[in-house]
């Protein structure tokens, strides 16, 4: 060892879900890096109830590789579940969320050196990201601009899940007992600076996968309503503007034209004041609905993950010799 | 050299249970030897391990085996209660999450093998972290000093007169007319004796005489295990904590050096291999020569979590044992005795014990039905 190695504890979580071809050699980097520089380390390796044999060929590795664990999920529970399975196991110092599909693993001792330095988390954000065009990147422009401006969160557009979180900092995120959890978004909520940590994914598929608008329509809709009750009031008063409005315009045909004189033009007019009305109330029902929503959610106290095994490294360096094993080398 | 040319029964370790038996069966009358290949007794096992005499509390997935060391921990602790260490408060925590039990579930468990429980004080409970823990109950456990009970055991066999001869490896097992030919070595030499019976007690070492013999071996799993011994921060000086039941720690007094103990589920074994017959024997003494790396640093962050006054405890040192175990007792931690009569040759016993406080099944299974003192 050229260097000394740094007295820091790094834990490391990978989350993995069906990547046989290459989940064990991106294991193998990572284990080398950590190997080489730090004294003390764990690789948490989350198995999100993989189907395609990732969770044998990871089984392998613990006999060859010191400082890994495995827990496998009882089901796939998703990525973020996942994760938060492999965080609430860690137990170092200084703790990495590394995707194996993207994410360079030469850069985790500059990230652990940087969140050493001050920050609480250091985030992984992805250098010149494909832009968004059209009414997506019109929506992403938004929804950054609305939690700048008004949640007074930085969520970096391109933010990744590439991370370190140091223990103070990830204690606090572990403490958010929310069942919607988003990871990307947690970092920023608790309030530990956040520092931006630009770098260029290492894609080890063929096509990076795209998130889809839907996907980021729903989560940024989750990440609005667990923050804010912005929308239940903007609704409320919006629904007494409307129905105002809906009063005055009662009295005003009432008084001009006296009762029993609607004419034919006064059914447009009727037909028009009753489809602004009902496209009130169906905003305010659906904001209400997608909060009562959250509240149903976050009553069931339901764990978001279940852990159905967990095992670890075990290793005896060429202690037991197996004598037939001498006998073939003969 | 041994004194006699024969013996009625000669035991192989002088660990705890080795000398126990000895003691019992002198205590027959009969003529007995002891014979230890280190320069002492019970130096091994018997002194590297957590010191704790179990109350049932640890095993609410075996209610047998509860049941079991809630007899024997009235017994062991009356009859070797100068080396018992009871002054301390004990506490038992079940965390939220990762927990093979809940704390409702761990509760009824107690209550049903009726030991002592009750919630922990106030200032007890808020040493650990409220987020991970769910419920903390103080109970009855204790502890023994493995030094004062190598006295006593030592001073059961001068008083038995059984012939305790140290520094004296027993190689190993031949057929012989009047029962067995045992070949030993010490200071003088190899050399060889008859004994009407051999009492295998070498722990982990079991297999290795068994193997020296050419006789079949037995199926056991052994673990390099590592211990800590600490300062404890000031908060947990006359306190012993465990946290249950999946992959927690233990921290308590370790009365024979004035510390604490610490270990992990996780992180004391180091290694794990199972014997078998195209794998050499003494495995064990090997990985105990090697040089090892401690995982306190481990040991004490993943600890610190649940109690974290646990960060300023000060390190000491570590205890490396190899911990033996019968496979089919992994999964439910309940650590059920091993022992075998007429193992490969008639006349010899092969006696593997879990925990000490185990000795008295021990005893039971050498003389069904007699009221062993």
């Amino acid at each position: 060892m050229s260097e000394p190695r740094s007295d820091a504890f790094v834990s490391v979580v990978v989350p993995i879900r069906d990547r046989m071809d290459y989940a064990a050699g991106f294991v193998r980097e990572v284990h080398a890096i950590l190997e080489r520089t730090y004294a003390n380390f764990e690789v948490i390796l989350v198995d999100d109830g993989s189907t395609d044999g990732t969770g044998e060929s990871l089984r392998q590795l613990l006999k060859e590789l010191d400082g890994l664990r495995l827990l496998r999920l009882s089901r796939p529970f998703g990525r973020e579940a996942t994760i938060l399975a492999g965080l609430d196991s860690s137990i170092g110092d200084y703790i990495v969320v590394i995707l194996p599909e993207s994410d360079p693993v030469e850069l985790i001792p500059p990230m652990v050196e940087r969140c050493r330095l001050g920050s609480g988390v250091v985030v992984g954000v992805e250098e010149n990201p494909a832009r968004q065009r059209g009414l997506a990147g019109l929506a992403s422009k938004c929804f950054h601009w609305y939690c700048r401006k008004q949640l007074h969160l930085n969520l970096h557009p391109g933010s990744r899940f590439f991370r370190v979180f140091s223990r103070s900092a990830l204690n606090a995120v572990l403490q958010i007992q929310d069942r919607v959890r988003n990871l990307r978004y947690l970092s920023g909520v608790v309030g530990f600076d956040a520092d931006p940590f630009p770098y260029r994914p290492h894609w080890r598929v063929d096509r990076p996968p795209r998130r889809r608008f839907t996907r980021a329509l729903s989560e940024g809709i989750g990440i609005i309503l667990a923050n804010t009750r912005h929308p239940l009031r903007f609704v409320t008063d919006l629904g007494l503007v409307a129905s105002a409005i809906n009063l005055g315009y009662a009295l005003y045909s009432v008084i001009a034209t006296g009762p029993g004189s609607v004419g034919d033009r006064g059914w447009s007019v009727v037909a028009l004041q009753l489809g602004i009305m009902f496209f009130v109330l169906f905003v305010v029902l659906a904001v209400l609905a997608e909060y009562v929503g959250l509240v149903l959610w976050e009553t069931r106290s339901r764990p978001a993950y279940f852990v159905a095994r967990e095992e670890q490294s075990n290793l005896v360096k060429g202690l037991v010799q197996r004598r037939n094993v001498v006998n073939e080398s003969r | 050299m041994l004194i006699r040319a024969h013996y009625d029964h000669l035991v192989v370790g002088g660990g705890f249970y080795g000398a126990v038996l000895a003691s019992e069966l002198a205590a027959r009358g009969r003529r007995v030897v002891l014979c230890e290949r280190a320069g002492d007794l019970l130096q091994r096992a018997s002194l590297n391990n957590q010191a704790r005499v179990h109350n049932g509390y640890h095993y609410p997935r075996s209610l047998l085996t509860a049941l079991r060391s809630r007899v024997n921990f009235q017994r062991f602790s009356d009859e070797y209660s100068p080396a018992i260490v009871s002054n301390f408060r004990k506490l038992y925590a079940v965390p939220r999450r990762f927990s093979k039990v809940s704390a409702r579930q761990f509760l009824r468990f107690v209550e049903q093998i009726g030991a002592p429980i009750q919630p922990a004080s106030r200032p007890d409970a808020a040493l650990f972290d409220r987020d991970l823990i769910e419920a903390v109950f103080s109970v009855v456990e204790h502890a023994f000093d493995a030094v004062i009970l190598k006295r006593l055991v030592r001073e059961r066999l001068e008083r038995e007169g059984v012939e305790v001869a140290l520094r004296t490896e027993v190689l190993r097992l031949r057929r012989h007319a009047d029962g067995l030919e045992v070949h030993y070595r010490d200071s003088s030499g190899e050399a060889v004796v008859t004994a009407t019976e051999v009492l295998n007690c070498t722990y982990s070492g079991i297999n290795d005489l068994l193997k020296e013999s050419g006789l079949p071996i037995l199926r056991i799993k052994h673990e390099l295990t590592e211990m800590a011994l600490i300062e404890p921060p000031e908060e947990l000086q006359g306190l012993g904590v465990t946290v249950m039941c999946g992959p927690f720690f233990s921290c308590m007094p370790y009365p024979a050096r004035q510390q604490h103990s610490l270990s992990h589920v996780r992180y004391t074994p180091h290694a794990a291999w199972e014997d078998s017959d195209d794998v050499e024997s003494h495995v064990g003494e090997r990985v105990m020569a090697e040089p090892k790396v401690s995982k306190y640093p481990h040991m004490v962050r993943a600890s610190a979590l649940y109690l974290p006054c646990l960060s300023q405890a000060k390190y000491q040192s570590s205890l490396w044992e190899v911990k033996s175990v019968l496979p089919q007792s992994e999964g439910d931690d309940s650590r059920p005795i091993l022992f075998r009569r007429d193992h490969g040759l008639p006349g010899l016993v092969c006696v593997m014990g879990g925990k000490l406080d185990n000795i008295y099944d021990a005893l039971m299974e050498y003389h069904p039905g007699a009221a062993v003192p």
